[in-house]
């Protein structure tokens, strides 16, 4: 079955006046969004402080126009949300470039200090539900359908409690269906032994910083499986991926070597990544050394932040970007089939990236013409960094044009967008106008979130598939997409909300396709290993594709 | 013989055993000799501090050379000497980037002082200070071979960071021409090069200066490691293995490039479906330390 749902224009745009440009137009300060990220800062340096980053575009209410969630701070050393400055915030598109405030009524202002959240239908009902993560809580938040969450954390099992470190601090988190049951279960990236009142006192040159997360132990990662009655078992150990205990930041999830069966990587905090392969029978395998994805090519741990895990060269093999501080360069593995190569420094993203620390980061083709790019959303760890290391503390975003063998620094000629410099955390990508262009919501420590529209190459043509799973989870996550356009070679991509770092994108694919009109054929390979096909789509619009 | 004049030769004289023993490494008679005998000028505390320094006294020899600046305030020499050890302890310390700025200020004409602060702003993100440092110091006068080699390539480094590809590109390429002509020669600025050409895209260049590097160090480690990356890259996984020990096996390794090395073995063991030899590699790597980024090597990460 398969219909066209929209295919509309109504934000105003900016043009692009080059093709080989990026075009991005921050809308915020006129979206009626006044939330602002609230750390809660103090002179003491409590590391949560600088960790906070959540953010996710998912469509609460089947409107099909995505809403926008942010996940907030909270008092520092309490850990309480002691007013409305620390709220968590849902805002419902508008339509028209405006967001309403829908916090109250939907009842998601959350619990404790948060750090991240994942959107998906984890129980089938046709709404999408949100997973928060945070330092003393985590919550699932449950769509009742009607405009309205509920917080079902305990009842799920869901709470992020280990068995020997008791509530873990968690990042992110990532809906997947490990075991193609068509129920979708939930990996929860933990990152260090804290306690606010052991914070160590940490100095460079005399003046108090942040701490190196060598300065904390680490923690085991939750791997929690979906029963499909509301209830989830905890799987981790039995799994293998909580026995080993790293420094948890992003994860993103992909079947690396087809054999239909999710993988998932972790990037971890100057801790090797993680790389789990999922072996079919309810367990993984950590194999993050000999794949080449746990170290850069240097053999050095970075401060992995962010990754996606997709496939940036349309080979049909998914890869790997990944984000790390300051002269860490940003990771960029391409699959090869058995193994993953560091591209890092040929592609160009070396020299890109030297400088920066990033955070959430994607794999988008944002100019719609046939090739994934990338970006990461930038700023210092420390908020004194000039004091300390002569660096700024703010940073502007990065958008890097994939050129077929190297990608190019686009972004100071990307549109204001892409100027400012900030402390930048989140960032989660989807078609927030449903004009066939993937847009950036970015959220930065003490700010107010950008909300980059964009307005890129408005000739080229595009595809967005929204998938619904009838045997396959209903939301098709892990659904692996082929598309042949007209005179142009095959694309591929996945259904995935899990990007860059502690972020949740749209689940709706999105295809660039350049100057075709027509897509010769889409093949959707669904979880449940159901092949569909359809031939001669049109472009330009929103497909929604039902499992067959 | 005048009064002034034996007084003068008998100085000279304690001198010359002063200095005797401070370049024998005979530190503590050296000492006793200043003590027992104060003498004018600079020169007795850094070569004291200097005696001390090649024995690993380095609390001695900063004590000497502080008790030098308590005599002579300002002195140029002296906060060049004390700078220079105290930035070998703690190269990532604002106190050293003082006393090596106070030095070059001191020395303007001092291509050593210009050097060493160039040193401390490369390795503290003062990439911009870095290249007007050097810059200022490949401009003086009769600056030998070896210094030339030295401020070239640094001078390439900052800028490169600096994504000034022109003048990093420049200086490197006069670092090669000097390198090429030294007696000995200098594998470290060429890896430098090579990993300037990488950043750059410049793959075939980068190739050929790795091959041109291994005939003039055949057994230079870290170009090894780009030989054994180079066939990975090309899938030639059995040759990158060997490539890989060889590096293991060379010199001028560094801790990260030994990492480097078993990574690539662990990967590329496994790709042959050699497993076992893959863990041995994954273990070696797990049960030695990592090397974390340091930040921007003094950041606190």
């Amino acid at each position: 079955m398969l219909s066209i749902v929209l295919a509309a224009t109504l934000f105003q745009s900016q043009p692009a006046r080059d093709s080989a440009h990026f075009s991005f137009r921050d809308i915020a300060p006129t979206s009626l969004v006044k939330f602002v990220l609230t750390n809660s800062s103090t002179p003491a340096k409590y590391q949560i402080e600088t960790m906070i980053s959540g953010v996710a575009l998912f469509d609460y209410n089947n409107d099909g126009w995505l809403d926008i969630f942010f996940v907030n701070g909270a008092s520092i050393p309490e850990l309480r949300k002691t007013g409305p400055q620390h709220h968590n915030r849902l805002y419902r598109n508008e339509k028209n470039g405006t967001f309403t405030d829908v916090t109250e009524r939907a009842r998601v202002s959350g619990r404790g200090y948060g750090m991240g959240v994942a959107a998906a239908d984890y129980n089938n009902d046709g709404y999408q539900d949100l997973y928060v993560t945070g330092v003393n809580f985590n919550q699932l938040l449950r769509n009742n359908g009607d405009g309205t969450f509920s917080d079902v954390t305990a009842k799920a099992g869901v709470e992020g409690i280990h068995p020997k470190f008791g509530k873990t601090w968690a990042i992110s988190a990532g809906w997947f269906d490990y075991d193609n049951d068509g129920k979708l279960d939930l990996f929860v990236t933990n990152y260090v032994q804290w306690d606010p009142a052991r914070e160590p006192d940490c100095r460079v040159n005399r003046i108090r910083t942040y701490c190196s997360p060598d300065r904390y132990e680490g923690l085991p990662n939750f791997l929690y499986h979906n029963n499909g009655d509301g209830t989830f078992t905890d799987a981790s150990v039995e799994s293998g991926v909580g026995l080993l205990a790293g420094k948890g930041m992003g994860v993103a999830f992909a079947d690396y070597d087809g054999d239909g069966f999710t993988d998932i990587f972790v990037a971890n905090d100057t801790f090797r990544n993680f790389f789990f392969r999922n072996n079919g029978n309810g367990r993984f395998t950590e194999i993050g050394v000999l794949v080449g994805v746990a170290y850069n090519d240097n053999g050095k741990s970075i401060a992995g932040m962010g990754a996606d895990f997709r496939d940036m060269d349309n080979d049909g093999k998914p890869d790997i970007f990944v984000t790390g501080m300051v002269n860490d360069t940003f990771p960029l593995y391409r699959n090869g089939g058995k193994l993953f190569e560091d591209v890092t420094t040929r592609s160009g993203v070396a020299r890109a990236t030297l400088r920066l620390t990033g955070w959430s980061n994607g794999i988008f083709d944002f100019d719609n013409d046939g090739s994934k790019d990338l970006f990461a959303a930038n700023g210092s760890i420390l908020d004194n960094s000039w004091e300390v290391e002569r660096l700024p503390a703010k940073l502007p975003n990065l958008i890097l044009r994939n050129e077929g063998s190297s990608f190019r620094d686009n972004s100071p000629t990307s549109g204001e967008g892409l100027k400012t410099a900030r402390m930048h955390r989140g960032a989660a990508f989807g078609d927030l106008n449903n004009d066939g262009r993937v847009d950036i919501v970015t959220v930065s420590l003490n700010e107010r979130p950008e909300i980059l529209i964009n307005g890129s190459s408005p000739s080229n043509h595009w595809l967005t598939l929204k998938l619904t799973g009838s045997r396959s989870n209903r939301d098709g996550i892990g659904a692996r997409i082929k598309i042949t356009p007209q005179g142009s070679p095959p694309q591929f991509n996945h259904v995935t909300t899990s990007v860059g770092l502690s972020s949740s994108s749209d689940h709706r694919v999105h295809f660039g396709l350049g100057p075709a009109r027509v897509i010769k054929t889409v093949e959707i390979l669904w979880p449940s290993g159901k092949r569909q096909v359809l031939g001669d789509v049109p472009a330009n619009q929103i497909l929604a594709v039902t499992e067959p | 013989m005048t009064f002034a004049l034996f007084l003068l030769l008998a100085q000279a004289q304690s001198m010359n055993a002063f200095e005797q023993h401070a370049r024998a490494g005979e530190c503590s008679a050296a000492a006793a000799l200043l003590q027992k005998e104060p003498k004018a000028g600079e020169v007795p505390y850094v070569l004291l501090g200097e005696c001390y320094s090649r024995l690993g006294k380095t609390d001695l020899a900063v004590k000497t050379l502080q008790d030098g600046l308590r005599a002579i305030p300002g002195s140029g020499v002296l906060l060049r000497a004390l700078g220079r050890i105290r930035f070998r302890q703690d190269p990532e310390s604002n106190e050293v980037g003082s006393l090596l700025r106070r030095a070059a200020a001191a020395l303007p004409r001092d291509p050593e002082a210009l050097h060493y602060y160039a040193q401390w702003a490369y390795l503290n993100n003062r990439e911009r200070l870095c290249t007007q440092l050097e810059r200022r110091a490949l401009m003086l006068p009769a600056l030998p071979e070896q210094a030339l080699l030295q401020m070239n390539t640094l001078l390439g480094m900052c800028a490169s960071r600096l994504d000034d590809v022109q003048t990093a590109g420049a200086a490197f390429k006069n670092a090669f021409k000097i390198n090429q002509s030294l007696q000995v020669f200098d594998p470290g600025s060429a890896y430098q090069y090579v990993q300037f050409l990488l950043q750059s895209r410049l793959n075939t260049e980068a190739q050929s200066l790795v091959a041109e590097l291994l005939k003039r160090s055949p057994r230079f480690g870290p170009a090894h490691l780009e030989m054994a990356k180079s066939f990975d890259h090309s899938g030639q996984p059995a040759q990158a293995i060997e490539e890989a020990q060889l590096a293991l096996a060379g010199e001028g390794n560094t801790p990260s490039s030994i990492r480097a090395a078993h990574v690539l073995l662990a990967k590329c063991y496994f790709l042959l479906g050699k497993r076992s030899e893959a863990e041995e590699e994954q273990r070696w790597i797990e049960s030695n330390p990592a090397f974390p980024n340091k930040g921007t090597s003094l950041g606190p990460r």
